[in-house]
């Protein structure tokens, strides 16, 4: 392969992971923004919507879009579950202990997830078959195509209801206010749901359409979404633009780090580009002064 | 550390929040052992002025000299050895100690071990320990609290929980105070007795900085008062001055 | 609520010494002793990790990297290099140090949660290092022949010689962290925790006092991983990963955050769990993962604390009940 055609591939999946991150990133951002805590079970949104996409679309042969739905299904359910069981239920609201408490979650879900199915990584088939397509000299599968339609589709979405209806401008009123929110009679714990069940969503999609890629295990959602978080913080921390933005960066780098650099510490980068952001400009790429000094 | 008359002074502040202007180059200044009220409308700047005396956050532009020493800029902590103290509108009294606990933090800057020496225990500790625990105690009975020094502070009653925030403030030794609506929720009783308690401060030679809404008050003990409004200052003088300034009975009924 | 126990500090740390000292010639069980061992180096772990949590009120998800920094830090310079292994669990203690204050300060200058995701970034990082150096880690398959310490012809060869090592390490943390807990530092950490704007007007440089806590943390954990290396003689980065850390907070959380006493509890408990729950070693992730939500979702002061106030709450309302059945009188 002439160097171009390896630039232009090593772009090409950095952008498709950089995809999952922005996706994730938004999923972390929301409840954010909605709550201040830092969600840990975003990891297993993650996790979940490859694995359930793995029992609803190759154990029980249930078609790909049916199980699509019902994959992100499955774990928005679960986040309206964590988010009305432990998190309500909880006798200290202290940020501190939410924060745990999500990391305990988190580890249940995984717990279960390896008991439920095994240490191995599983098989997704991808959407539409397999047939290369080559674009700049780089090589593209139809999944990736597919990565990114749908992740176009669901940021397009994600604008349209955040500035265009009501719930979202609600929502949106919810993060920058939440007592003035209340007091124009917006419900902050239906916000504080609602974004339980958009971050699962959005986790559940990244999973499930890079799994055919990647694989997916119990435990594929920890990498990607720390990188996820990343990539928030890269583009600035509660910014949804910058969400994307970073993820789609971070993605890049990555991949052009592995490739042009090292494979072995292919993970290690994104982990690197976190701490640099956060010792040189902790409001990351696009951010307004969120991450103040005290 | 000059004996002027004037112990702190403030000019041309201003403070931006985003897109609001919440201090608009307001100067004054602030004579030494008098009890200087600010005062104004919700809204007006007083404690954004008050945060940014104590350092809270930095100013946009303007500086605060504070016995002839340049303040503006420097972190809360710093202000805190400069003789600075103060207490907040919404209390923050530390719920997760005793009463005497919370006072000794009051001490941290007339203190000096540090983590190698409390670790290891070293002598200077049980001799620090020992003269903090008594100026706790002292503090606490300037401020009729010493019965119930080992009382978690958050099952105090309000009322005292706000004399115990002063406790704390007093017992660093400030030469300034600040006081953030030090009668914000108490009752007719409580108000005239925290009244006596500021007029007790200022003997000891504190100089008192106030800010509050209780007109009663302000106008009972303050020697000099400051009015703003829409962050720009529109009166000073003292209380009968500014009680009869049209300017300041406008700010307050509105228009006429 | 543990008053009773910060009064006797001296007389429990007495009550710990000695058991100490007597507990190995009455357990000849040498599976019991290693057991205990394993508790006793946790316990210096989260002890440490527990002042950060509990009284600075920041979370750290990276101890195992410190942990693990200390391990191989001894294991290489004293196996590779040559180099004394007393001084070296030092010098280890001093570099793990110097890296959590560079991963530290900038995370805790910051308003909001960035030390989760920073300790949990670098502890990756970390872990992938140990793996790919392996020139000089010894990689997956880890690193052996790791020299025993030793005091003059004393050599530290077995558990039960080991179990005192460890533990007088650990009765030595808990007695420094009592005495800090209990003093000017302690008090403003504890003032930290309260209200960060308040101790910043109180003279409190709040940003160092979190980092110098977080870099104490650090060197207790390493001391710990150092203490280990030389126990086991051998280290693989399997002992250092992403579990590892959670295992430690959920000790810390389990035990009582805020509690020194409960930290040591805490260790010893979940320590346990972790080797009855051995034979079935998947069933450790969610065990851990129920148990630390469980715990803080009902009883977020700790174990201990929160059955004992739960206990009390049920005293005084079968007092109200009889009470109001008797009438006062």
């Amino acid at each position: 392969m002439e160097f171009h055609e390896q630039i232009s591939q090593y772009i090409v999946s950095g952008l498709t992971i950089g995809a999952i991150y922005a996706l994730v990133a938004l999923g972390f951002n929301i409840i954010h923004n909605a709550t201040g805590i830092v969600n840990f079970v975003q990891c297993e949104f993650v996790t979940l919507g490859g694995m359930m996409m793995y029992t609803f679309h190759t154990l029980l042969k249930i078609p790909l879009l049916l199980s699509f739905f019902l994959s992100t299904a499955t774990v928005v359910f679960l986040g309206v579950l964590i988010e009305r069981a432990p998190i309500r239920m909880a006798k200290s609201k202290a940020i501190i202990v939410l924060i745990f408490i999500t990391i305990g979650i988190s580890s249940t879900i995984r717990g279960t997830a390896l008991l439920t199915w095994g240490p191995d990584n599983v098989p997704i088939p991808s959407f539409s078959g397999e047939k290369v397509i080559r674009i700049l000299g780089a090589a593209i599968l139809p999944q990736h195509l597919w990565i990114f339609a749908i992740t176009i589709g669901v940021v397009i979405s994600l604008q349209y209801f955040f500035h265009h209806t009501l719930i979202g401008k609600a929502m949106r009123a919810t993060a920058v206010n939440r007592r003035a929110a209340s007091l124009v009679g917006i419900s902050v714990n239906q916000m504080v749901l609602l974004s339980f069940a958009m971050s699962g969503g959005l986790g559940a999609v990244g999973g499930i359409i890079i799994a055919p890629i990647t694989t997916t295990s119990y435990d594929t959602g920890i990498m990607l979404a720390l990188k996820g978080f990343a990539a928030a913080i890269l583009g600035g921390y509660g910014n949804s633009t910058g969400a994307i933005v970073g993820g789609l960066i971070l993605g890049v780098l990555e991949s052009l780090g592995a490739g042009l650099i090292s494979s072995k510490f292919k993970n290690a980068f994104a982990f690197f580009i976190l701490l640099l952001v956060l010792f040189f400009k902790p409001t990351g790429l696009l951010g307004h002064g969120e991450a103040e000094r005290v | 550390m000059g004996h002027s008359e004037i112990i702190l002074k403030v000019y041309r502040l201003r403070k931006v929040f985003g897109g609001i202007l919440a201090l608009n180059d307001v100067s004054f200044e602030v004579k030494r052992n008098e009890i200087t009220a600010i005062i104004g409308p919700n809204g007006a700047g007083k404690t954004t002025a008050l945060n940014l005396i104590s350092g809270i956050y930095p100013a946009t532009s303007g500086e605060i000299i504070f016995e002839e020493k340049t303040i503006s800029g420097l972190k809360p902590f710093h202000i805190a050895f400069q003789g600075i103290t103060r207490t907040f509108q919404n209390l923050q009294v530390f719920q997760n100690m005793t009463v005497l606990e919370n006072v000794m933090v009051g001490l941290h800057t007339q203190t000096r071990s540090g983590f190698f020496s409390c670790l290891l225990h070293m002598p200077i500790v049980a001799k620090e320990e020992k003269i903090v625990k008594k100026e706790s105690y002292s503090v606490l009975q300037f401020l009729n609290l010493e019965k119930k020094t080992d009382w978690l502070s958050s099952s105090l009653p309000f009322g005292e929980q706000k004399r115990l925030e002063i406790a704390r403030a007093l017992a660093g030794k400030p030469n300034l105070i600040l006081l953030d609506e030090p009668v914000a929720g108490l009752n007719v009783r409580e108000t005239g007795e925290m009244s006596k308690l500021i007029l007790k401060i200022r003997e000891k030679g504190i100089t008192i900085i106030l800010v509050e809404h209780d007109m009663n008050l302000v106008m009972g003990i303050s020697d000099k008062i400051i009015v703003l409004n829409y962050g720009q200052k529109i009166s000073e003088g003292t209380p009968r001055e500014v009680q009869n300034d049209p300017k300041v009975i406008q700010a307050y009924l509105g228009e006429g | 609520m543990f008053a009773f126990i910060k009064r006797r500090k001296n007389l429990f740390l007495l009550i710990f010494a000695l058991a100490i000292i007597l507990i190995p010639l009455f357990v000849k069980n040498k599976y019991y002793i290693i057991v205990m061992n394993v508790i006793g180096l946790n316990t210096i772990v989260v002890v440490g990790l527990n002042l950060l949590i509990g009284f600075a009120g920041q979370i750290s998800l990276g101890h195992a990297a410190f942990y693990g920094m200390g391990a191989y830090l001894s294991a290489i310079l004293t196996t590779t290099y040559s180099f004394p292994p007393w001084p070296t669990i030092f010098i280890a203690m001093i570099a793990t140090g110097m890296v959590a204050y560079f991963v530290g300060y900038p995370s805790l200058k910051l308003r909001g949660h960035y030390l989760v995701m920073a300790t949990l970034g670098f502890s990756i990082i970390v872990h992938i290092f140990m793996v790919e150096l392996d020139k000089i880690t010894g990689g997956p398959s880890g690193f052996p022949g790791i020299p025993h310490l030793s005091i003059g012809k004393l050599i530290f060869d077995s558990d039960f010689k080991n179990f005192y090592l460890i533990w007088t390490f650990s009765f030595l943390s808990i007695f420094a962290s009592l005495n800090l807990v209990n003093s000017r530092v302690g008090r403003a950490l504890k003032a930290i925790h309260g209200s960060e704007v308040a101790a910043n007007t109180l003279g409190i440089d709040t940003d160092k006092y979190k980092t110098k806590v977080f870099v104490l943390s650090a060197m207790f954990a390493s001391l710990a991983g150092s203490l280990y290396a030389h126990y086991i003689t051998f280290i693989s980065p399997r002992s250092f990963d992403f579990y590892y850390s959670i295992q430690v907070v959920t000790m810390v959380i389990a035990g009582g955050m805020g509690s020194v006493w409960g930290s040591f509890f805490g260790s010893g408990l979940l320590t346990v769990l972790s080797e009855i729950l051995h034979v079935a070693e998947k069933y450790n992730i969610i065990a851990y993962g129920a148990i630390l939500t469980l715990v803080l979702v009902f009883l977020p002061e700790g174990i201990l604390v929160g059955l004992y106030n739960l206990y009390q709450r049920r005293k005084i309302a079968a007092l109200i009940e009889r009470e109001r059945d008797d009438g006062p009188f």
